[in-house]
């Protein structure tokens, strides 16, 4: 009968592993998924940030600028921006194509201020708001575009768009 | 004997209780857990399309400052961000100088733009779709009409 009962147990024993083993297995694969999941968006959302904090960091400038001094126009994807504040300092946006990033500074773009941006377009228009120019001193309104790349989605590629009215004229 | 088998099924009843207590246990940790997770994902999209429907509404305003300071036309402007890759956001710009609105006729005029995500698609903000709205004014500026060509 000793013998008996201590086979049957080991064969519990074997059952209640196997059981268990599929329970752990199966909470490691949610547990993988959960975290797969938070990561990706969470790629996601510092990408969207990044892109909004560029296009804040454009337009608070660009309402307090005296001029535009240089804009790269319509159809440049790696496009750039050169404003002139009223402290004379010259302000200038520059995205880097190949390292997808938008450097930022005071007369020379020499530091990093946002990163995995895709493209950045900078559009002039006159006065009037409708009408593209590329002669600075005719600009008073600017259209500042930015893509990023959203791992996550499947159309995953998203704009984001700031018009900015130029006080000063 | 008895005894025997009445043991017997008391080791099998104990392996099993051990069991299902594990499982229990196991199930109850991870439920919260996963909740969590997916509740903490959700806040997270709702914080992103926040950030966005406030970036897009700026914008809108902004544009709508320039275009109503060039020629001091009036009315409302609809549309969505589909272009942008934003299909289910719309917005609605209303620029009016009617003192109904807040503004004083050829002279002061009030600019309202509202975004919001259209879940329902059927082109309205409803209760429950999140929405932003930005005011403000600008004053009539015959200067900057004349060189807009306004």
């Amino acid at each position: 009968m000793r013998h008996s009962r201590r086979a049957l147990t080991m064969l519990e024993l074997v059952i209640a592993s196997s059981l268990l083993t599929v329970l752990v297995a199966s909470a490691t694969l949610l547990l993988r998924t959960s975290r797969q999941a938070w990561t990706a968006q969470e790629q996601d959302h510092q990408r969207l940030q990044s892109a909004q904090a560029l296009l804040r960091h454009v337009v608070r400038h660009a309402r307090q600028a005296q001029s535009v001094v240089a804009a790269s126009g319509v159809g440049e994807a790696s496009g750039s921006l050169s404003l002139e504040m009223p402290s004379g300092d010259i302000f200038v946006w520059n995205h880097n194509d190949a390292g997808k990033r938008v450097d930022f500074g005071v007369t020379t773009a020499n530091g990093l201020l946002a990163d995995s941006i895709e493209s950045l377009e900078v559009v002039g228009y006159e006065a009037d708001g409708t009408t593209i120019t590329n002669n600075v001193a005719d600009m008073q309104v600017l259209r500042v575009t930015a893509t990023v790349e959203l791992p996550r989605e499947v159309n995953g590629v998203k704009t984001l768009e700031s018009w900015v009215w130029l006080r000063a004229w | 004997m008895i005894a025997a088998l009445r043991q017997r099924r008391a080791n099998r009843g104990q392996t099993l209780l051990e069991l299902v207590v594990a499982s229990v246990l196991l199930a109850a940790t991870l439920a919260p857990a996963l909740r969590l997770t997916r509740d903490a994902m959700r806040t997270g999209r709702e914080i992103e399309t926040a950030g966005v429907l406030n970036s897009f509404c700026i914008s809108e305003m902004e544009r709508h400052m320039a275009l109503g300071a060039a020629d001091w036309s009036t009315g409302a402007t609809s549309g969505s961000f589909a272009s942008q890759g934003y299909p289910s956001l719309r917005y609605e710009v209303v620029r009016s100088d009617d003192p109904a609105d807040g503004g004083i006729e050829n002279k002061l005029m009030a600019i309202v733009s509202t975004v919001w995500e259209d879940a329902n698609g059927n082109g309205d903000w409803d209760a429950g779709e999140p929405r932003v709205v930005y005011a403000t004014k600008i004053a009539s500026m015959s200067g900057y009409q004349e060189g807009a060509g306004g």
